[in-house]
């Protein structure tokens, strides 16, 4: 296999792994952001607060805690998940999931009352009204799964951890380009830090336009 | 005929009451204003009759019948209430514009004439493929304007409605108003802008920390802001007196000297002479225990009546031949150590003085205060 045969290998599954995990974290923490950005209970403020501040958790720390479930002896151990693939997605959609959540939640409670308010006073009923902050939270959730894919896509730590950066099987954009400039290939891990950072613009421009797309369609 | 009723209602955000046992009704087709100063509670009851805020006590009645969860919406298709601050929807002009109508299942030919028609009167037809959040704040306001009319409430509220606006914009608001009158559109405005509002009321009433303090009926007449104010003039220093103009510049304003009192006049700038109203904003006035030096041209010297403590700031009553109320912070209040008594000055420039001709706003007619 060409050098250059392998950076589009592992872009690709880079690109796969990180794009379900962001997928699989989105479909579970976007629905929680909006219900915890609609809800008027007590206990909203400490649930988004908690998911605030697992969005900074370490990576190795998230690794590490993963690797003692995934091994042989760990609770997860008969599953024979480490090293795999699939746990390099788990591990990045917990990774991402608080980020989905918070961005969420924090978007509709700003927009909340007041939406919620302007669209009841213009005659929607309250199923309207919830539709209409969910709408308006539209840029929210897609800064949501922007962030969070950019997460995913970027780290390193669950990467190594779970994954073991194993040839053909788990080696992705950041793990190469680790290996490779321990190895002294500071070239190769420039060149692969560039179509890191590639991806990550151009996957945010697509959002955006398929932003701006998804408005037009829900005002038809 | 009241459309909304008020009875004893109360309203509490926390340990805070917005709102306490307010009783008051909205009578169909009428102009009523709603006067007082920020935070009296002027929002949270325009909210009340909208049905977007269940009052802590009391009951609200629609039509004469108490207004449940199940009628809450059919209180909500017949209010409509504009915001102080503009909100908006991120799309379009027209998509915001049509909302409301399509809320109400109208044909989208219906709706295009509906929209097109009030964006004409608030002037934004040009603008209706722009984006909303794109427009200035004076648009948006405009545009807020635009989507409650076009759903053509039995009540329109309107919160402070030329905030955000120019004087064309503010003149703009006041012309739609007055074209709503006789058109059975019941109009609630909200203000503490009190010499800033203009339309031509039915009633007037004031709200003071959460409490109605007055009311005042124009009995078939109507009066404007001017007139309202009187509900409410000990508190924004308004005193009828005589203005004399001063020899000088020859375009106006002229600087003149207003006696006020038979031992108090004052410098102000004014266009004409003769019977006039004066008001000195409470905020405008500066208070002293020594005299001071500063291009003010009014410094009297008086004596305190009264200290009245709102959270961090206090209403100073200063006896000075008439009462001036000033506001000022419970900071300065304890450094200059200003109680009941103590001797001090009160200084504004002459430009802070609103000087009114004492004819306008007094039509009202047979006025009756109710407080």
């Amino acid at each position: 296999m060409t050098v250059e045969e392998e950076i589009v290998e592992i872009t690709l599954r880079s690109l796969a792994v990180s794009g379900l995990a962001t997928l699989l974290a989105a479909a579970a923490g976007i629905p929680l952001g909006l219900f915890l950005g609609l809800a008027r209970s007590r206990g909203r403020d400490m649930l988004t607060g908690v998911f605030r501040g697992l969005m900074s958790m370490p990576t190795v720390a998230l690794g590490l805690v993963l690797y003692v479930i995934f091994s042989r002896s760990g609770p997860l151990g008969v599953f024979r998940l480490l090293y795999t693939p699939l746990a390099l997605v788990i591990g990045q959609a917990l990774l991402v999931f608080p980020i989905g959540v918070s961005i969420t939640a924090e978007t509709c409670t700003a927009l909340s009352s007041r939406v919620r308010e302007l669209a009841l006073t213009l005659g929607a009923d309250e199923r309207g009204a919830t539709a209409a902050v969910v709408r308006e939270s539209l840029g929210g959730i897609m800064l949501a799964v922007s962030a969070s894919f950019s997460r995913a896509v970027s780290e390193l730590g669950v990467a190594l951890m779970v994954g073991g950066n194993l040839e053909g099987i788990t080696r992705v954009l950041t793990t190469s380009i680790a290996l490779e400039t321990t190895r002294g290939e500071v070239v190769l891990g420039l060149a692969l830090t560039v179509v890191l950072l590639s991806i990550m613009v151009v996957f945010n421009v697509v959002l955006r336009s398929a932003e701006q797309r998804i408005r037009w369609w829900l005002w038809q | 005929m009241a459309v909304i009723q008020l009875r004893s209602v109360t309203v509490h955000f926390g340990p805070t009451r917005a709102l306490s046992d307010v009783d008051l009704e909205v009578r169909r087709g009428e102009l009523l204003s709603v006067l007082g100063p920020n935070g009296s509670g002027k929002t949270t009851l325009l909210r009340v009759v909208a049905g977007l805020l269940q009052p802590s006590d009391g009951t609200v009645l629609l039509d004469g019948t108490p207004v449940s969860r199940d009628t809450l919406h059919g209180l909500r298709q017949r209010v409509t209430m504009v915001f102080q601050r503009p909100v908006v929807f991120g799309t379009t002009v027209f998509n915001n514009v049509a909302y409301g109508l399509r809320r109400r299942g109208l044909s989208e030919s219906e709706v295009a004439v509906q929209v097109e028609e009030a964006l004409r009167l608030v002037g934004l037809d040009s603008l209706s493929t722009r984006h909303a959040r794109s427009l200035s704040g004076g648009e948006q306001k405009r545009l807020s304007l635009a989507m409650a009319l076009v759903t053509q409430p039995e009540l329109l509220l309107l919160d402070e409605p030329t905030a955000y606006l120019d004087a064309e914009g503010a003149d703009m608001v006041w012309r739609l108003v007055e074209s709503l009158r006789g058109t059975g559109t019941g109009i609630v405005v909200a203000t503490h802008d009190l010499l800033g509002m203009t339309p031509l009321s039915d009633r007037a009433v004031f709200l003071r920390a959460g409490h109605v303090v007055s009311t005042r009926e124009a009995h078939g007449h109507v009066m404007d802001g001017l007139a309202a104010i009187d509900v409410v003039a000990p508190e924004r220093n308004v005193y009828h007196g005589h203005a004399r103009l001063l020899p000088g510049s020859s375009t106006g304003p002229y600087r003149a000297l207003v006696q006020i009192a038979p031992s108090v006049t004052i410098e102000a700038l004014a266009h004409h002479g003769g019977e006039v109203r004066v008001s000195v904003p409470p905020e405008d006035i500066a208070l002293s225990v020594t005299p001071v030096i500063s291009s003010a041209r009014n410094s009297l010297h008086g004596r305190v009546v009264g200290v009245e403590r709102h959270g961090d700031l206090a209403v100073v009553s200063v006896d000075v031949g008439v009462v001036f109320n000033t506001l000022v912070t419970a900071e300065s209040l304890a450094r200059l150590d200003i109680r009941e008594g103590t001797a001090v000055y009160v200084t504004f420039k002459a430009s802070s003085v609103r000087v009114y001709s004492a004819g306008a706003g007094t039509g009202g007619g047979d006025m009756h205060d109710q407080s």
